[in-house]
């Protein structure tokens, strides 16, 4: 039934994870483990490709909430690239972009990690 | 450990029960006294009488020592197996043995006089050991038959005790029933005694006789090889028997004859003498009628009773159904049943715990042992977990030599069956029957357990079917009153302004939601008004839902600035919520005297705004959620608009379920459907344009929403310009 999926790939000491699908309630404990998953492997950077994520619900936006302090305390950081617009638009309208790297592709979010730039 | 009840047939179970020191114990007793009943003769003077305290004391000790040999020989051939062809064999076995060592036995020197009286001291070690043989044989006639009696019969147990208690009776008192004088009184009496307990010796005999329903599992070489068996053993019994009734001429002196052994026996013990005769009898008796059961394939009685108890016990349980509905309940019948109807001498039932993860099988009833013994009778996981693979009915013949059966094993289990309930995806549960002997369960008892356990698990589904239905009801009942004070949460009415009109509904995706709007008059005129929206659905978000409208109503009249309330509702908000739990709201206050409106948006859907040149456009003011943020950000971020109302001038705050309504094909509703929407109604009032809205998402819709999240919306439109 459900059409979400998340798949692992690493960028030299940054993991990526790439979501398809629909991120809602009953799908967002797959992203929370996945997420842990990073975490218990000691990998705190981590990138979310978002260019087949279709849908996100408040559910799915509370699972990056759960972990961001987290991983910024331990020097690491989630950051988003290639959302797609509607997807963005949910970001943008809670105001994730002033907590959150935002950014077009995933280039530029291994660029923003390498620089050590921090979100404001 | 031991059985809670125990059954009739106490005799070898106690003996049982006892360690292996017991019986060397009574072994030790028996020698003693058995040396002691060979010397004590030596010392009665050959006139003492019949009723003299010597020779009853004396016969007494053979009465002792001889129930202490049944008691071993029981003990011994309690573990001994119990197919009908071993039985007759042994007996046949046992047989010649006993033929074989009579013969040694009566060429010991010595004899007795016509009234039994020893010529040579030696006669009384020829008198004990022929009495000794003799009893033997006879015992061991009685233990093994048993086994044959009881075959698939508990309720047989009873009438062998008092077959064999009516044997010992009439054995121990016949000397003194004889010979009796029926001018006295006294005599009289001792002749209805006499008469009593010989026709209950018979009539117990004669039930006991018939109980042939191992017969019936017999089949072609097996019942032809038990017919010769048999036929041959009624010869030997038979020779026994005559002799040991008819032979009185007292034997000579120097010669031996085995016609000479009841002579001696006699000599020995009378009651022994009259013992061994009944139970050659009954021996005789027995092999006859499984003889010509055999020979033509008669049902038995006993097989009858068996199928009525079955299907008795089948029946109740169908009539369980009708009556009972808690699983508890249905489970201690089905084992109360299973102890009833099938010969068990315990059972019980175990129960996957769907209520604690991961499901383990636990006892939920047991019958003639208790839960805990039951426990640690045996390794019930291992067992469930093979029942639970094969889904067939497991038959361990020997409890005690398999490895999932724990040390501790006691009375009352010899062999197990172990059946699944469930159906035909699932195996739930397991119930366990024990009978106290081994190699107890036979063919037609498998197909019966099987029979049993069909309609047992039907009777537990339908018990936990009634009971998840009971429980659904309670939390539907539950939810309809979180419903109800939730409702009670959201204003019910309005309140009615010259100015403006203002209408609003709110209905949860599931029985309550996270959804909350509010509108309050101020003391100084103002009206604050919000929309809010609690990530996530159900029940914990309602209970969010629940302290915001708590911040609102107490905040705002405090600190009714939108920046001022937002960031007073932050700060309150967050520290209650889970880390992955936020708020999104729009907040406005409204002086109704000037038409002003002041409205901040916390990362909330953008309010709708169409003022008076026609134009519909979304508010999008920044702002962060509530409870993402408790530093300075969600401070520096927040952005207030202003606006000075017109005549016509509506806006309309929302939820994000309302645009996120999909139509059949997946299609979101969309803010631009609703914008649309507003354009199209805007010149109707607020109750009509409230309406007008929700009926467009219905068109949009469908009458099936695919998707369906908490849905607000407020429609507030000005009607009347400034004073």
């Amino acid at each position: 039934m459900s059409n979400f999926s998340v798949a692992f790939r690493d960028r030299t000491g940054i993991t990526v994870l790439v979501l398809h699908g629909e991120l809602d309630a009953h799908t967002a404990p797959d992203l929370e483990s996945a997420i842990l998953k990073c975490k218990e492997s000691g990998q705190r950077n981590v990138i979310i490709n978002g260019a087949d994520m279709e849908y996100i619900s408040s559910a799915g936006l509370g699972v990056f909430m759960a972990f961001i302090e987290e991983f910024r305390f331990l020097g690491g950081d989630i950051k988003f690239a290639a959302l797609q617009p509607k997807v963005f638009n949910v970001f943008d309208l809670l105001g994730f972009p002033l907590i959150f790297h935002i950014v077009d592709s995933e280039e530029e979010a291994i660029e923003l990690f390498n620089s050590g730039a921090k979100p404001t | 450990m031991s059985l809670n009840k125990p059954s009739a047939t106490t005799d070898s179970r106690d003996n049982r029960l006892q360690p292996r020191r017991r019986l060397s114990l009574f072994l030790t007793a028996f020698l003693l006294l058995f040396l002691g009943t060979l010397i004590w003769p030596l010392f009665i003077d050959p006139g003492t009488p019949h009723l003299s305290w010597s020779r009853v004391g004396l016969q007494v000790a053979i009465c002792f020592c001889f129930v202490l040999w049944w008691l071993i020989l029981s003990s011994f051939l309690k573990s001994a197996r119990s197919g009908p062809i071993q039985v007759l064999w042994h007996v046949l076995l046992t047989a010649l043995l006993f033929t074989v060592l009579l013969i040694p036995a009566l060429q010991i020197p010595g004899g007795v006089t016509e009234d039994l009286q020893a010529l040579t001291p030696t006669v009384h070690l020829k008198n004990g050991i022929i009495g000794l043989l003799v009893a033997s044989f006879s015992f061991i006639v009685l233990l093994r038959l048993r086994a044959l009696v009881r075959s698939r019969r508990q309720a047989a147990g009873r009438n062998w005790s008092r077959m064999i208690w009516s044997m010992v009776l009439l054995s121990l008192s016949i000397r003194y029933l004889s010979n009796l004088d029926f001018a006295t009184f006294i005599d009289t009496l001792k002749l209805v005694l006499a008469i009593v307990l010989a026709g209950a010796t018979v009539a117990y005999i004669a039930v006991n006789a018939f109980r042939v329903s191992w017969t019936g599992q017999l089949r072609g070489k097996h019942k032809l090889f038990a017919m010769v068996l048999g036929v041959t053993l009624l010869g030997v019994i038979l020779f026994l028997l005559s002799v040991l009734t008819t032979s009185l001429d007292p034997p000579q002196v120097g010669t031996w004859s085995i016609d000479d052994f009841p002579r001696y026996l006699r000599a020995y013990s009378l009651p022994l003498a009259v013992f061994s005769a009944l139970s050659l009898i009954f021996g005789f008796l027995y092999i006859l009628s499984s003889v010509l059961t055999l020979l033509f394939n008669i049902p038995s009685s006993a097989d009858i009773r068996i199928t009525v108890d079955e299907m008795g016990v089948l029946d109740n349980l169908t009539s369980l159904m009708k009556s009972t509905v808690d699983i508890g309940e249905v489970a201690e019948r089905i084992v109360e049943q299973t102890v009833e109807g099938y010969q068990a001498s315990a059972a019980w039932i175990a129960l996957l715990d769907y209520e604690n993860e991961p499901y383990r099988p636990t006892i939920a009833a047991a019958q003639n042992i208790s839960p805990k013994q039951a426990a640690a009778a045996i390794d019930t996981v291992a067992f469930f977990n093979e029942v639970a693979g094969t889904k067939e009915v497991l038959v361990i013949q020997q409890v005690a030599t398999d490895y999932r059966s724990r040390t501790s094993l006691g009375g009352g289990m010899e062999s197990l069956a172990v059946a699944p309930l469930g159906d035909a995806a699932e195996v739930s549960g397991a119930l366990f029957i024990v009978r106290d002997e081994a190699y107890g369960f036979e063919k037609d008892d498998i197909a019966a357990i099987r029979m049993l356990t069909s309609y047992s698990s039907l009777a537990l589904e339908h018990a936990r079917l009634v009971e998840s239905t009971i429980e659904r009801e309670r939390l539907e009942r539950e939810l309809a009153i979180a419903r109800e004070v939730q409702l009670r949460l959201l204003p019910r009415d309005l309140p009615e302004f010259a100015q403006m009109g203002v209408a609003a509904s709110s209905s949860p995706a599931q029985e309550v939601g996270g959804d909350f709007y509010d509108l309050i008059k101020l003391d100084n005129g103002d009206v604050a008004i919000i929309v809010a929206d609690v990530s996530g659905k159900g029940t914990s978000a309602a209970f969010y839902m629940a302290i915001l409208q708590g911040i609102f109503r107490s905040a705002a009249r405090v600190t009714p600035s939108p920046r001022e309330f937002l960031i007073q509702a932050n700060r309150a908000i967050s520290d209650c919520l889970d880390t992955r739990v936020f708020v999104t709201a729009v907040y406005g206050l409204i002086d109704p005297s000037s038409g002003s409106l002041y409205l901040a948006r916390a990362g909330h859907c953008p309010a709708i705004l169409a003022d008076e040149d026609g134009e519909v456009r979304e508010w999008r003011s920044s702002g962060l959620g509530l409870g993402l943020n408790q530093g300075d950000l969600f401070k520096d971020s927040l952005e207030v608009v202003h606006h000075e109302f017109a005549l016509g001038d509506v806006i309309v705050l929302y939820t994000d379920g309302l645009i996120e309504h999909r139509n059949k094909d997946g299609e979101d509703y969309g803010a631009e459907r609703l914008i649309a929407s507003i354009s199209k109604h805007r010149n109707m009032d607020a109750r009509a344009l409230h309406d007008a809205l929700i009926r467009d998402l219905g068109i949009f819709t469908g009458e099936k929403p695919s998707f369906a999240d908490d849905l607000t919306l407020l429609v507030l439109k000005w009607h009347r310009p400034p004073v």
